[in-house]
């Protein structure tokens, strides 16, 4: 589980610093603040992380940086308005450790010339729990066939999320999975994601569903049981998910949200980034009556790059962007609507 | 000469103030010349609280003041509210031995708070019926806003007034809200008036010549 994330002159991002809790954590903003690469640096590191301290390592970490921000070079995360030393482009992530003595380690690393990383203190050498999973606003189930060797034979116009997340689903089922999660979400889609050959389907009790007829807001859903179901998702595992909204219907993003608040209550910790107010109000809706641990996150433009505002509530932010557009548009229909009276 | 019209609720009193521009009615007058009260209310017909003409347009403007929240509401703000106990109690009485199978057919089970958008709809059209029922029996008063909407045929716009407590009355809680509830209202009725709006005391903006205070919060007893 992640605790803190840090950057300095990263991307959009002149100064910024997100303390994660343990359960709920709601990125918010607009279109270009940032959200995804905050997501994808935090994922980069933490799912690299048990390599930390053994041969070859580093490489390691540049190329999975290239591989999730889909670069050629690290020289491309720093932030183009900024002409820095090497030293002040930064970042820092902070993780609970499998260690008898410390709750916590960090890594700090700079970037060095033009795809070289320098690390600012020590390599850490305590294990996080299990490795974090990161669902891109596309769900994989469809693409699943093949897509991990044609990946790492050719030059795909998938950033690496995708690989990842193909190779997670790759893993055998459990003998006994968690049935109190997956029954959850079977009910929600109606039936069973399983996998005859290297084709997903869905059954249900009249029959098998073709994946690709089946809704790609349920393909999501059935997605998140599957991995339940092979132990990739887990307690202590962090759950990335970008967009999570994307095909989703209301009525679907309020199932959605029941399901990743009950993962919490499971010991996974979610990350989100999302642009839709219905989701962000459900959230905080459902987590007002609870003691779950939960922070939202407002990115927000500015002349100095993006700033961060973190709250325990929704109410707490003061800039919701696409909750001012909502306002705005009330406005301007009440202004057309009277104009000519 | 503006027009002060106040409309006294079971939650507070509110203070209409109408421009010159527009001439007001109090639909539901109680007053034993009121042609609704009269003629209408003991035949299960609603109403709204004015109607409103100008030159330009008609306005039918119904007023409710809720204070309290989603679930101590007397009726619904959003239609799905109550959704899961009427799925509980279905699942109940499916599950239960107490009825046949044929008298299962035979019941539903629905909420018995009233959807506020349904309520609107539904005082709009009884009163437009109203109009008609109006100028049927030659009814004098009414016979001005019968022209209007009828022969002129100058634009309907329905408001819902929603006044609610001072915190939920802020924009950034009433105007998704509203902005929801005129979704609603416009698609039970688009066919029958031009426009749709849902305002309160602090979002009514100056274009519309109508100026609300709510007296019971300004002046608490």
């Amino acid at each position: 589980m992640l605790k803190k994330l840090s950057l300095q002159h990263i991307t959009n991002f002149e100064q910024a610093e997100l303390n994660f809790v343990p359960g709920i954590n709601i990125i918010i903003g607009e279109n270009s603040t940032g959200k995804s690469h905050l997501l994808k640096m935090a994922y980069s590191i933490a799912v690299s992380w048990n390599q930390f301290g053994q041969t070859g390592w580093r490489p390691e970490l540049i190329q999975k940086l290239h591989g999730v921000f889909g670069i050629e070079q690290l020289i491309q995360l720093r932030r183009q308005e900024t002409v820095m030393n090497a030293e002040q482009q930064s970042v820092l992530l902070e993780v609970f450790v499998n260690h008898k003595k410390q709750e916590t380690q960090t890594i700090q690393f700079h970037l060095d010339k033009r795809d070289k990383i320098q690390i600012a203190g020590e390599v850490p050498h305590a294990a996080i729990l299990n490795k974090p999973l990161f669902f891109p606003a596309k769900e994989v189930l469809s693409i699943y066939p093949n897509f991990t060797a044609l990946y790492e034979k050719y030059e795909m116009s998938f950033d690496e999320t995708y690989y990842d997340l193909c190779k997670a689903i790759a893993n055998p089922l459990l003998k006994q999975p968690n049935y109190q999660l997956i029954e959850t979400i079977e009910t929600i889609i109606g039936g069973k994601i399983i996998l005859r050959g290297s084709h997903f389907y869905l059954q249900t009790e009249a029959n098998e569903i073709n994946i690709f007829m089946v809704s790609e807001g349920w393909r999501k859903l059935g997605m998140l049981a599957y991995l339940i179901a092979n132990d990739s998702l887990k307690e202590g595992t962090t759950l990335f998910w970008d967009e999570p909204e994307t095909n989703l219907n209301p009525r679907l993003m309020k199932q959605l949200a029941q399901v990743l608040i009950e993962l919490t209550q499971h010991g996974i910790q979610i990350i989100i980034a999302t642009h839709h107010l219905f989701l962000m109000k459900y959230f905080d809706f459902l987590l007002a009556d609870t003691e779950l641990p939960a922070t939202f996150f407002s990115l927000k433009k500015t002349q100095n790059g993006t700033e961060i505002e973190q709250g325990k509530n929704l109410s707490d932010l003061n800039t919701i962007t696409s909750l001012e557009e909502e306002l705005a548009l009330y406005d301007k229909e009440q202004q057309a609507l009277y104009a000519n009276l | 000469m503006p027009t002060v019209l106040l409309e006294k609720t079971k939650t507070g009193i509110l203070q209409f103030e109408f421009s010159d521009k527009w001439q007001v009615y109090k639909y539901d007058e109680q007053s034993k010349d009121n042609f609704y009260e009269k003629k209408l209310k003991n035949k299960s017909l609603k109403a709204v609280d004015f109607i409103a003409m100008s030159d330009k347009a008609v306005l039918f403007i119904e007023v409710k003041y809720i204070t309290a929240n989603d679930d101590a509401c007397r009726m619904r703000l959003n239609k799905a509210l109550d959704n899961e106990i009427i799925e509980k109690v279905s699942q109940e009485i499916n599950d239960s031995k107490i009825l046949s199978h044929l008298e299962k057919s035979r019941v539903a089970v629905t909420s018995k708070r009233p959807y506020l958008a349904e309520e609107v709809v539904n005082k709009y059209k009884d009163t437009l019926l109203g109009l008609l029922a109006a100028d049927y029996k030659k009814d004098t008063k009414l016979a001005p806003y019968y022209k209007s909407v009828f022969v002129e045929k100058k634009p309907v716009i329905l408001i819902l007034f929603l006044e609610r407590t001072e915190q939920l009355n802020q924009e950034q809680y009433f105007k998704p809200l509203a902005s929801d509830l005129k979704l609603a209202i416009k698609q039970k009725t688009d066919f029958l008036c031009q426009d749709i709006d849902v305002i309160n005391t602090l979002t009514a903006i100056q274009p519309l010549g109508i100026k609300v205070s709510n007296i019971s919060r300004a002046h608490p007893t």
